[in-house]
């Protein structure tokens, strides 16, 4: 029993170094977005969790772009920031009532991969997008998926450490995608409620080739 | 009636000790299972008001401790039975409103325990589910079907609307604000036991004696969860009342 407990707590920390080291490792192909700034005026306590204005984000070009209702269902738009403090993200998908592209051509799904960001190196099969329970990339109520816990202790997001989200574009690419923060700066640790947000902050590799590997490093 | 001898007066004095002993000393192990009554299957069952208040000062987001439901037995299962086939579905996660079913793999509520059931949510009227889904297409977590992205802080396809600001089902008043609205139609839960059998359920409401949607307001008491249910054997290709 002893040996058991050494031999998970060596597991642990191992494991725990490895995930770090790999997380935090840079690369020369990502894609980071600091600070982009959601709907800064609107808030829960007033205008309440619909009235945060959607934005949307072009993958291949690496640019928030301006989606007018008559643009929602077509190709331009990769990821739209919906929902309480633009935090609840949408992949382009024609086919699902609540995406802001129903009825458009978008072929966008999403998949989670609990691993850190540069041990995806592969996009799973489209078999596997098809099965996918995901329909955005929100808060994580439990083990439903989603990239950060919600603390009602002190009302602050949470993000969640070594996960990644594999994508497919709304015109068939395959992208990995890292949500990091809505707050402002990103920083490691948020204790201030009113810590300026939202302001998105996430880092992403799209394949330009239409293949499958996202190998980054 | 025979005196008793002195012997067999001790004799019953010691069993029924005895009996005591072990069950206090063993408090933790559930009974063995209680086989399925045929009569279980292939017939609209209907629960009411399963829950119990949460904890004192609970705040809307706070994981909760969860509570059990077995569908085979029709009865609720207290948490000791965690990890035995003795319950279905579980329901944990904020208000204890995200349900799923008893699994033995990691992360289940009833993980380590014999569980080979799941869970999964067909956008479907309850009356129209008939085929029973592939075992493939079953979900084995837990607290996985709840917030609908029809409303506020959606997981997916929901048994219940979550309206935050009351906007959408309601009028924005303050009574009509925070309320989960089960969705009573298009949504169909479907479930696979503990024992491998199976379970469609048609969620009705998370509030207290209100099955009647006018009743749902912010202070009714919630969760209290009400359903209907038909059940099917294990290896059933269509879920049928009879």
């Amino acid at each position: 029993m002893r040996i058991l407990t050494v031999a998970v707590l060596l597991g642990l920390c191992c494991s725990c170094t490895k995930n770090n080291n790999a997380t935090d490792a840079p690369d020369v192909v990502s894609v980071v977005i600091k600070d982009l700034p959601g709907d800064t005026a609107a808030r829960m306590g007033t205008g309440g969790s619909m009235s945060f204005k959607t934005v949307y984000f072009n993958l291949d070009s690496g640019k928030a772009v301006t989606i007018t209702d008559a643009d929602k269902a077509t190709t331009k738009w990769d990821l739209a920031f919906t929902g309480p403090y633009n935090s609840e993200v949408y992949v382009n998908y024609g086919g699902y009532q609540y995406n802001p592209g129903y009825g458009g051509p978008g072929k966008g799904a999403v998949l989670q991969i609990e691993k850190p960001y540069q041990e995806v190196t592969t996009a799973p099969s489209d078999a596997d997008f098809s099965k996918t329970t995901l329909t955005k990339i929100g808060w994580e109520s439990g083990s439903n998926g989603g990239w950060f816990f919600y603390s009602m202790d002190n009302h602050i997001a949470v993000p969640i450490k070594n996960r990644t989200f594999v994508i497919r574009t709304a015109t068939g690419k395959y992208a990995k995608l890292e949500l990091l923060n809505v707050y402002k700066g990103n920083p490691p640790v948020v204790t201030d409620l009113y810590w300026p947000s939202p302001y998105l902050n996430f880092r992403y590799f799209i394949q330009a080739d239409g293949s499958r590997s996202l190998r980054t490093q | 009636m025979k005196k008793l001898s002195i012997q067999t007066f001790y004799l019953f004095i010691s069993l029924a000790l005895l009996t005591a002993c072990s069950k206090n000393s063993t408090e933790d192990v559930p009974e063995p299972e209680p086989p399925v009554a045929d009569t279980m299957f292939n017939r609209l069952i209907t629960v009411l008001n399963f829950g119990e208040a949460l904890a004192e000062g609970s705040q809307p987001l706070d994981p909760q401790l969860p509570i059990y439901y077995s569908l085979e037995q029709n009865q609720p299962a207290p948490a000791t039975y965690k990890q035995t086939n003795r319950w279905d579905i579980s329901f944990n996660g904020t208000y204890r409103s995200f349900m799923g079913g008893n699994n033995s793999i990691t992360g289940n509520l009833g993980a380590g325990g014999p569980g080979k059931g799941g869970i999964l949510i067909l956008a479907k009227n309850f009356e129209e589910v008939t085929t029973i889904t592939a075992d493939a297409d079953f979900r084995t977590g837990s607290g996985l079907i709840g917030t609908d992205d029809s409303g506020a802080f959606g997981q997916g396809l929901g048994y219940y609307l979550y309206d935050f600001d009351g906007t959408i089902k309601g009028d924005g008043s303050y009574n009509s604000q925070h309320i989960a609205w089960v969705i009573q139609s298009g949504r169909t839960v479907v479930v696979r036991t503990a024992r491998g059998n199976y379970a469609k359920i048609k969620m009705l409401s998370i509030y207290k004696d209100a099955l009647n949607p006018k009743d749902w307001k912010r202070d009714a008491p919630h969760p209290y969860f009400s359903f209907q249910y038909v059940l099917a054997k294990a290896g059933s290709k269509t879920f049928d009342i009879k």
